[in-house]
């Protein structure tokens, strides 16, 4: 964590606050509000609020909001907390609202493989839930323990995986959220295919709060696997790594994950990695994966490889957590940042030594993982020495600007607080952002979700 | 607009060859699938983009609808301009202008046939995944207004799952891309599929390439009786076995497949299921053998693999014949369109049975049983007398009942103009605003695809009036939560 001193960060005047935690207390009792020191956990880019509420009913979130609304408070939803390094600071930040207290599994027929949710219940919960009757949700999760399903849908957290499972959007098949106006929003359903009315999954998936607060959430689930398998093959360069994913790709093989790690995370990672690394996962029945364990050593010599480790079961998975968590925003860093980059996959080479150059010339450590078959580099710098956050600011900027200018797009998925000042932590605004202000402007004409951490200053 | 003045200008936008408003000519896109009519004012062909964007800044200034239309095979009335206006014809833009392998996507125009690009792209061994049965027929850029799905969607997943990116035409005639599933900024790629034409126009899409399999199966299980196949599917997701695609057919549509082109089923089948697996040749044996046991065990009469892509072939073709042979039992047949959740199948086609006995009424199902998806079809004569509003009125039951056991209206058909009324069937009236709200960012004028989606008796300004107030009250009042 960090060492700065937290701001306070009240776009309200002390009456105003005070007003909204007594109307706060009526609603919720006095145990579910929480001010002073009590909201310390709370905190944004350095910034802490005021107040913070605990609701534990859906009923309870909308009435919040209403409250906010009417009295102009800026309020963060929170839910584990993980993802909260993602975005610009808040403009302004009177309340906390922590969803943790909607913890409910609402409806699970494991026969039917679908479950219904609340957005506070913990991904770990569910997980444990789910395993008793050998299910699971297919995401990667880095702080499973902490993070919740309603921050993960927020935040579109997803990790390897992702390349068989696909992400939150491709398994969210009903939401439910609590909007400005004190109404409940839900759209989908509960059945596994459904095009009655908008996609609202889609709307809020990935909008960071900024909408609506997550109270409920349905979701497609899966069988676990009945087997899990994990290849490390070794390379001396990028490029043949990059080639060996390319084959594999344009293959019958069906591979969960394929990840290319730079030769320093390789050795974090993986003991007695040398080189350039690539990961290759499969997950179904003994005999396909066993296959293709195989047919992937048979073919490592061809594509200048060699195969330094091959995990199964837990230890495999094991290993796309750990790839998870590198992939996974920091909690307020000082010296640290983490960059993604999304490209189609052919230009992955091309990002990984774009971003080596930049960050050589900025004078900043830098390690890469790249799932290279969904195509996101990940980057993260580091300044050797604690220097003032002033010159980590500029070096960043100078790492990011080349890859916005080549590859049209580099979001900072997190950096010190005060870096925020000096760069475009989402790169840049998308051609769509005309529509996606009017869409703000539809669900919170106020302004008091998240105020001005999303694209564009929304 | 004065009409004749709307003409000269669509014809100066796009060519005397690109529009067409000879009134006899106009009566031909009238129509879709759906039972709907309504002629537009004029229909214009565009070649390019730039006449779109031309044309919707015509429309946006003059305040005319627009009303998009691919091969107007939708089922649901989305592509009815019921306030006539400008339709704008997507068909000759057609081109598929990118297949670029190394990155599995596919660059294509909204007139491009969705058959087409899965025969272009098999010899290079891919494929694009979402199959609706009219796929010899419509367009993606259809497919992606009403997020079409099809047999194979149960593990390939529908339209929305294989989209990586549009070019989109908003109602006010601004051209934007919107980017992929990961960047920056709210989904609105997410968002466009599905929307039925009502919040932007698609000019281009990059969509997904899949990877064909490497070995495919093929089962044809008979029952006795569609409880006992309902039983079997729901055995087989409970089990956690999620097939390429899981396909029912009841007794009725058998006979009549039967009757048609004489594939071998018994007089009596109650039921078949078909059923395909797909992936690696590794394991797959293992997991017939597994359907065949979970069949046997749910009291399937018989259980066929079949043993060459032939007879995988002839048994699909039995399958995706089954709506034209449904002329062999009625001259008129009203197709749904509900979803439920897969272990209440049995209960759900047992409810549906007994409703077309209690309307005097024979319903065939033929549906994609393994996402709960299923296609009632209510066979009938137009010309008896009174049988029309039977037909609608078990409609509406059949639809009850889906939603009763957490169903929905529409699994893959939309809602268009044919379902709207029934929407407050599965939302409230502040579910309903809110969708409202999302429909007013990208089209505050109404002008895109009027009277689609929402409920004819609340128009959208009385939506935008839903508040926590006594307007709320009414509207919950008038919809019965």
């Amino acid at each position: 964590m960090t060492t700065q001193p937290p701001i306070a960060a009240s776009g309200l005047a002390p009456d105003a606050v005070a007003e909204l935690r007594a109307q706060l207390v009526a609603l919720l009792g006095p145990e579910a509000v929480r001010a002073g020191e009590q909201t310390l956990g709370y905190r944004v880019a350095a910034r802490v609020p005021p107040l913070a509420a605990c609701p534990s009913t859906a009923q309870q979130v909308t009435e919040i909001l209403a409250l906010a609304n009417e009295l102009g408070a800026a309020v963060v939803p929170w839910g584990g907390g993980t993802a909260q390094a993602l975005g610009y600071p808040p403009r302004a930040y009177d309340l906390a609202l922590d969803v943790r207290g909607l913890n409910r599994v609402l409806a699970y027929e494991p026969a039917d493989l679908t479950l219904s949710v609340e957005a506070g219940i913990s991904f770990a919960t569910l997980d444990r839930l789910l395993a008793e009757h050998g299910q699971r949700l297919p995401l990667d999760c880095a702080r499973p323990e902490a993070a919740t399903l309603g921050g993960i849908v927020a935040a579109n957290l997803a990790g390897p995986r992702r390349l068989r499972h696909g992400t939150a959007r491709d398994l969210l098949i009903g939401v439910c959220a609590a909007l400005t106006d004190g109404t409940l929003a839900h759209g989908g359903g509960r059945v596994v295919k459904n095009v009655s009315g908008y996609d609202m999954m889609k709307l809020f998936l990935g909008s960071l709060g900024t909408l609506g607060v997550l109270v409920e959430l349905n979701f497609k689930i899966t069988p676990r696997p009945a087997q899990e398998v994990a290849l490390a093959l070794a390379f001396d360069h990028a490029e043949a790594a990059l080639e060996a994913v390319a084959a594999l790709l344009d293959s019958v093989l069906q591979p969960v994950a394929l990840v290319v790690l730079d030769p320093v995370l390789a050795a974090d990672l993986v003991a007695g990695a040398r080189g350039w690394l690539l990961l290759v996962g499969f997950e179904g029945a003994p005999a396909a994966t066993a296959r293709q364990a195989r047919e992937v050593r048979a073919r490592t010599p061809a594509w200048r490889g060699s195969v330094v480790q091959e995990r199964e079961g837990a230890a495999a998975a094991a290993l796309w957590h750990a790839v998870t968590a590198f992939q996974a925003p920091d909690d307020e860093p000082r010296n640290r940042a983490l960059l993604k980059v999304v490209v189609p996959p052919s230009e992955i080479g091309a990002v990984l030594t774009a971003v080596e150059e930049s960050a050589t010339a900025a004078g900043l450590h830098l390690r890469r993982a790249a799932d290279a078959g969904t195509g996101i580099v990940y980057a993260r710098l580091e300044q050797p020495a604690v220097a003032a956050a002033e010159s980590f600011g500029r070096a960043l900027a100078a790492v990011q600007a080349p890859l916005l200018e080549r590859f049209g797009q580099a979001v900072v998925l997190s950096c010190p607080a005060a870096a925020k000042a000096q760069v475009p932590v989402w790169g840049r605004e998308p051609s769509g952002i005309g529509v996606m202000r009017a869409i703000k402007h539809q669900f919170d004409p106020r302004g008091i979700l998240n105020p001005g951490r999303f694209v564009g200053g929304i | 607009m004065e009409r004749e003045r709307l003409i000269r200008r669509l014809i100066q936008l796009v060519g005397p060859d690109g529009v067409v408003h000879d009134r006899d000519e106009l009566a031909l896109y009238e129509y879709d699938g759906s039972i709907d009519m309504h002629p537009p004012t004029a229909v214009v062909l565009p070649t390019r983009v730039e006449q779109v964007v031309a044309v919707v800044q015509l429309a946006a200034e003059e305040g005319v609808p627009v009303v998009p239309r691919g091969a107007g095979t939708g089922l649901s009335g989305g592509a009815i301009p019921t306030r006539g206006g400008i339709q704008i014809a997507l068909t000759r833009m057609n081109r598929i202008l990118e297949l670029d392998y190394r990155n599995r996507r596919a660059l294509v125009e909204p007139g491009v046939i969705n058959l087409d690009l899965s025969v272009a792209t098999q010899p290079r061994g891919y494929f694009y995944a979402p199959d609706p049965s009219s796929q010899k027929a419509c367009t993606i850029g259809g497919n992606i207004a009403e997020n079409s799905g099809g047999p194979h969607c149960l593990s390939y997943g529908v339209t929305t799952n294989h989209v990586l990116a549009l070019e989109v035409v908003l109602p006010n005639g601004e051209l934007i891309w919107t980017d992929g599933p990961d960047s920056p900024g709210y989904d609105l790629t997410g968002v466009l599929v599905g929307s039925e034409g009502t919040l932007g126009l698609v000019t281009k899409a990059w969509v997904r390439l899949t990877h064909l399999p490497e070995a495919v199966r093929v089962l044809l299980a008979q029952f006795g009786t569609v409880v006992e196949a309902s039983s079997a599917v729901s055995a087989i997701i409970a089990a956690g076995i999620v097939p390429a695609a899981l396909e029912m057919m009841d007794g009725t549509t058998c006979r009549a497949v039967e009757a048609a082109y004489q594939v071998g089923f018994p007089p009596d089948v109650g039921a078949v299921l078909l059923v395909e697996l797909d992936g690696l040749d590794d394991g797959l044996d293992d997991l017939a053998a597994e359907i065949r046991r979970i069949c046997t065990a749910q009291g399937a009469r018989s259980v066929r693999v079949a043993t060459s892509a032939e007879e995988r072939a002839a048994l699909w073709n039995a399958r995706k014949m089954a709506f034209g042979a449904m002329g062999r039992l009625a001259p008129n047949y009203y197709l749904h369109d509900t979803v439920v959740p897969r272990t209440k199948l049995p209960y759900t086609l047992a409810r549906v049975e007994e409703i077309g006995r209690e309307y005097d009424l024979t319903i065939a199902n033929v549906f994609h049983a393994g996402d709960g998806n299923l296609h009632p079809i209510v066979l009938f004569d137009r010309r008896v007398p009174g049988v029309v509003e039977r037909v609608l009125r078990a409609g509406v039951d059949i639809m009850q009942v889906c939603v009763e056991v957490g169903g929905t209206l529409s699994g893959e058909h939309g809602i268009g103009l044919e379902k709207r009324d029934q929407m407050p069937l599965i939302f409230t009236a502040e579910d309903l605003a809110a969708m409202a709200k999302l429909k007013r960012s990208f089209n505050p004028r109404d002008l895109f695809n009027p009277d689609k989606i929402f409920p004819s008796r609340v128009s959208c300004g009385e939506l935008r009036e839903i508040q926590a107030g006594s307007r709320k009250a009414a509207l919950l009042a008038e919809y019965g939560h």
